[in-house]
């Protein structure tokens, strides 16, 4: 039962239940994970929320940078700034600029050094101004014991120091503005290891929050090695918050960590200080409820289990950008008059290339810090930041899990269009549900895992299941192409050759069909189809031309297509034509190239061939003995027929055509012969078609001769008859062919239905089956020429009997009545020849040659219109 | 045309064996026209496959051609006479390729065919290629082999017994294709909804006895697929010397032909 074992592999809900788990594991990975976070991306984009339009932007930017000078700028400038929006009452500043480090002109060292040298030598003289507290205006020296001189000279000198010392002039202006808050960051978000270096400054720990370490398991990130304003600006400032990012496994900044972890204390992010001081709250009015939320008086923020909130990013509406952002410069400068931010969150920050680390966020990929903070801020007091349930995890996995379901026990069993319908639907249900929690509840669930689970679990099943089918058609198609060669084996087997091959056609080409279709060209060449024949090679050869004898074959039969007589194959007697092996390009017949098929003799057919080594033309007279003749008497004729043939062929007469050669290939006989342009004479033999009677006496006395010569050689041509003798009017040549070959097929006894056309023009002793001399030719002779005179044969007979009969026992018609101009000369001559006893014919060729002759003088002196006739 | 694919639930199976390269058994099955068609190859190089494949592909070409069309049914003379005539002509055109082309000569094959229809089964066999009916509990051979054993048999020279171990097992008597005539044994039986039939080669039947494949027949006929792999595992975990190839059918329900009402006639009348 191995089969059964390895088959649910192979399964549908085996394949959903890989996928399912492939994509349980890869849920947390990073290609899921951005998944969701773009599907989260574009929710944020859709949803669309009225900003705070309590907070401004004033951005340090390329214009503000090229205007005031390189970054850092003195921190003067900020105090200047400072000044400007105390004065216009803003509600809030942030700067968030980072001053960690005091901010030392070089020249402020000699300065205090000479201040120094000055307090000691003026007992008046106050020591370090700059060990004064801050926000204290140092005293006024006395003046009296020193001179004028003294005297101006230590207040230039407080001057300078009073100019050079920014830090001094920027603490002031905090502290005269009195709400102005400032960042602090933390060096790493990492859990701390020990206990810190040394304790934070008691302006920097005011800004904390008690925190129980060890309360409930989530808590919020952890945070270490913070870097905080210097003392002089921190305490004069009304808050601190970290300025802390969380990025999101992409490296996005999408959630606002509201507050991090320093051992046991918790330090608010400057979002919600911000947001805590321009709702006049103090820090002790911000509550932390570790895995839920952050309040903030009244203000509830939704978090995640660590305390993060899901920033609300307002996309820009009309071209208009969410904040009114304005260059510090433009302020600075009262360009932007400072009253516009009067009640305002003003949040100052870098936006200039090069300053600050751009962010990306779900709106933009480049977003400025300050403009995260200003969104961030937003979000809180607006209340629109994104909610992730705690139970949002379950619902998560239990969706996976349903869409897991689905794809293993629900879609396998359905078809593939329904299949297809539901699973798209409850793809979309999925992203409309994503997409309406988000806009409607700014809810996030994660919702693209199953939702991927579903693309990938319906693609590999249809994948899987084309693929079976696939499989199965070309099972089928193999099945199918199998009976088709059987079929055409079948066919060709019985002898239905054209159905074999549009069976073989149907089978895609392999070795054992080219077997076949070898097999199937040889037989349409039997068949002398060599049209047929070559199309089949030819579609062998597209698969393999080098497939045995291919090539050579191909060539053979492109030739006998394109040269022979098509449609004369096969029926007729003889047909059978095996063109012999060999590379020539033309079938071959013992020496003789086969150059087409003249027509049709008595046995066989009859070709136009060329001796290649002697270049002469030749007509082959073919003879399918084996066809013709039992196999018993088969070598009997043979031996027959070339015996003849060598007869026939020592006869050397100008009225004879010359015999070249006899031989035998492939059971067929042939008698390769002078080739005679004209034809024969059965054309002439109908009333009306007639040839002149000198013509006709001339051509027959002509045969009489060479007959005379044959019989003399002891040759009867046994077959004399108009069809027999070749005449080219032209040259006025008349050739007699043929000897012989009658001999042959008389010979057979077995072969039924063999008689030659009918016997009109036989002897009487012929058809007794006597022997045969040179007389009965003499009368076949008169018989030709009683037709050639008048057009009619001398005997008629209704059936082969009674034509028997007649020319046995009866005397011929008389001629006259058909032809009454007939001279009585010739009349004589015909009905000599004709005599029933072959003692009362002419004994000789010659002898009646010379009585033809005689009448040719008699009519042509009789009709001196046709003595030019030739003699 | 009588469509039969929901009266029959037909499964296939064929395998080359354990011991010889390739399959020489040919099948084909067709539930919309009530087909099955077996045949069990012999002779050498391939021929074996030729001769099955020729009889099963003109069988079960011709036959789908003639009831498959529109108006197909049994034509006169009834499903006999055209199994026997098709059995005939395959042997010709076997017999015919096995003369005319040297590569073929002297291969045959064995041949089963059965044609459900009109609530009966025809089946008409060469050779030892069996037909096997499960009734109701009821397990037998519905065929009777053209072999020298089942001839011994029956004129009592050996027992069954004695059959089960004898040499020559595969001597057929007749087979399709190696002789000009062949006389095909066709016999018509009633069918009952619920019977099951099997179509097998002596691959089958030689390695499997017959209450072994009752069992797995009687214990795997809800699940057809099945039971033809498993029918096949079995005479592999025999031994597997031949090819074995299995056709089960089984009778849903019963499959009346339409009679012809006397609008059809009238059609018919028209047409």
């Amino acid at each position: 039962m191995g089969m059964n074992k390895r088959a649910f592999l192979k399964s549908d809900w085996f394949l959903g239940v890989v996928i399912a788990l492939i994509l349980a594991v890869a849920a947390h990975g990073d290609l899921v994970q951005s998944l969701e976070r773009k599907a989260y991306d574009l929710g944020v984009n859709a949803v669309s929320r009225t900003p705070s339009d309590k907070i401004a932007v004033i951005a340090i930017d390329d214009r503000s940078i090229s205007n005031i000078g390189r970054w850092p700028w003195p921190r003067d400038v900020h105090a200047r700034m400072t000044d400007a929006l105390a004065a216009a009452q803003a509600k809030v500043i942030v700067n968030s600029t980072f001053f960690f480090e005091p901010q030392i002109d070089p020249g402020l060292v000699y300065i205090n050094k000479l201040l120094d040298l000055y307090a000691k030598n003026v007992p008046q003289a106050q020591p370090d101004a700059a060990a004064l507290p801050p926000g204290v205006a140092p005293p006024v020296p006395d003046t009296q014991a020193a001179t004028p001189d003294i005297v101006q000279f230590g207040a230039l000198l407080r001057e300078a120091e009073q100019a050079l010392n920014t830090d001094r002039k920027l603490a002031e202006a905090f502290s005269r503005a009195g709400n102005v808050m400032l960042p602090m960051v933390f060096q790493a978000l990492a859990e701390p290891q020990g206990n810190p270096d040394k304790p934070l400054p008691d302006y920097v720990m005011a800004n904390s929050l008690p925190f129980n370490a060890r309360g409930a398991g989530v808590q919020p990130m952890p945070g270490i090695n913070p870097l905080y304003p210097i003392a002089a600006l921190g305490g004069s400032a009304a808050g601190i918050g970290h300025l802390n990012s969380a990025n999101d496994i992409d490296g996005a900044v999408r959630a606002e960590p509201l507050a991090l972890r320093y051992y046991d204390k918790a330090f608010p992010s400057l979002a919600v200080m911000v947001a805590a001081r321009s709702l006049n709250l103090k820090i002790a009015d911000i509550k932390l409820v570790s895995g839920e939320e952050v309040q903030i008086g009244k203000l509830r923020v939704k978090t995640d289990p660590e305390l993060r909130m899901y920033t609300f990013f307002y996309s820009d509406r009309d071209a208009k950008p969410a904040f009114a952002v304005d260059s510090f410069y433009d302020v600075l400068s009262g360009k932007i008059p400072a009253a516009k931010y009067r009640d305002k969150i003003v949040l100052i920050g870098a936006t200039a290339a090069g300053l600050g680390s751009a962010q990306v966020t779900p709106i933009a990929p480049v977003t400025a810090p300050v403009l995260t903070l200003a969104h961030t801020v937003s979000s809180i007091l607006g209340e629109h930041f994104f909610v992730v349930p705690t139970w949002s995890p379950w619902v998560e996995r239990l969706v996976f899990l349903l869409v897991a379901i689905y794809l293993i026990a629900v879609l396998p069993r359905m078809r593939a269009a329904i299949a297809g319908i539901l699973s798209l639907a409850i793809a979309v249900a999925l992203i409309a549900a994503h997409f309406a929690l988000m806009v409607t509840q700014l809810m996030w669930i994660q919702l693209m895992a199953p939702v991927l689970l579903l693309a990938a679990g319906y693609a590999a099943l249809i994948s899987k299941r084309f693929l079976v089918t696939e499989r199965g058609k070309e099972t089928s198609d193999a099945q199918s192409a199998e009976s088709n060669r059987m079929l055409g084996i079948a066919y060709q087997a019985q002898g239905q050759l054209d159905m074999a091959w549009d069976m073989f056609r149907k089978c895609p080409v392999n070795d054992a069909v080219m077997e076949n279709l070898y097999s199937l060209a040889l037989d349409f060449e039997r068949k002398r189809q060599f049209n047929k024949a070559e199309s089949a090679l030819r579609y062998m050869s597209e698969y393999n031309p080098k497939f045995r004898d291919l090539e050579q074959r191909l060539n053979r039969a492109k030739a006998m297509s394109e040269t022979v007589m098509l449609g004369a194959g096969g029926s007729h007697p003889g047909g059978t034509v095996i063109m012999p092996g060999g590379g020539v390009e033309k079938p071959m017949l013992g020496r003789y190239q086969v150059e087409k098929e003249l027509g049709k003799g008595a046995m066989g057919i009859v070709y136009l061939g060329k001796d290649p080594k002697i270049g002469r033309v030749v007509a082959i007279k073919t003879m399918a003995l084996s066809q013709e003749f039992e196999s018993d008497e088969l070598q009997d004729v043979k031996e027959r027929f070339f015996r003849e043939a060598e007869t026939a062929g020592r006869l050397n007469h100008p009225n004879i055509v010359t015999i070249f050669d006899a031989g035998e290939e492939h059971d067929l006989a042939y008698i390769a012969m002078e080739f005679l342009k004209g034809g024969d004479l059965s054309p002439y033999t109908k009333p009306g078609k007639l040839l002149p009677l000198p013509t006709v006496l001339s051509i027959i006395a002509r045969v009489a001769e060479a007959l005379a010569y044959a019989h003399r050689n002891n040759v009867v041509h046994r077959d004399v008859k108009p069809a027999n003798i070749m005449y080219e009017p032209d040259s006025d040549t008349v050739k007699v062919t043929d000897f012989g070959i009658a001999r042959i097929t008389d010979a057979s006894k077995t072969k039924t239905g063999m008689v030659l056309g009918t016997p009109s023009y036989m002897s009487p002793e012929q058809l007794a089956g006597m022997k045969i001399e040179g007389r009965s030719d003499l009368f076949s002779l008169g018989a030709t020429l009683y037709q050639l005179c008048c057009g009619y044969l001398p005997f008629k007979g209704d059936s082969m009997t009674q034509l028997m009969f007649k020319i046995a026992n009866e005397s011929h018609a008389d001629i006259v009545a058909y032809n009454p101009a007939l001279p009585a000369q010739v009349v004589a001559v015909i009905n000599r020849a004709l005599a029933k006893q072959p003692e009362s014919r002419y004994q000789t060729g010659d002898e009646m040659a010379k009585a033809l002759r005689e009448c040719i003088g008699n009519v042509a002196a009789s009709n001196p219109d046709a003595a030019a006739i030739n003699l | 045309m009588v469509n039969l694919s929901a009266a029959l639930e037909v499964a296939t199976a064929t395998h080359s064996g354990m011991v010889r390269s390739h399959n020489e058994d040919s099948i084909a099955a067709d539930a919309e026209i009530g087909l099955a068609v077996l045949a069990d190859g012999m002779g050498g190089y391939n021929a074996g496959e030729v001769a099955s494949g020729i009889a099963v592909a003109m069988i079960s070409a011709e036959l789908k051609k003639m009831l498959g069309s529109e108006s197909g049914e049994i034509p006169g003379g009834g499903a006999e006479r055209l199994i026997s005539e098709h059995a005939i002509k395959a042997n010709l055109a076997i017999y015919q390729a096995a003369q005319s082309q040297s590569q073929y000569a002297g291969m045959g094959t064995t041949l089963v065919v059965a044609l459900w229809h009109d609530n009966q089964i025809t089946v008409g066999h060469i050779g030892d290629s069996r037909l096997y009916r499960l009734r109701d509990d009821v397990f037998e051979q519905v065929t009777r082999d053209h072999s020298l054993l089942q001839e011994q048999i029956d004129s009592g020279m050996i027992t069954r017994e004695q059959a089960r171990f004898s040499q020559n097992k595969n001597l057929v008597t007749r087979a399709v294709g190696i002789d000009p005539e062949v006389e095909p044994e066709v016999h018509t039986y009633p069918v009952l909804p619920g019977d099951l039939f099997l179509l097998c080669s002596d691959g089958l039947s030689d390695m499997v006895t017959d209450e072994d494949i009752q069992l797995t027949l009687s214990s795997l006929q809800a699940n057809l697929p099945l039971a033809a792999e498993q029918l096949v595992q079995q005479a592999n975990d025999n031994g597997g010397r031949d090819n074995i190839s299995v056709i089960l059918v089984r009778v849903v329900k019963d499959f009346p032909a339409p009679r012809a009402g006397w609008l059809e006639t009238l059609k018919a009348w028209f047409r």
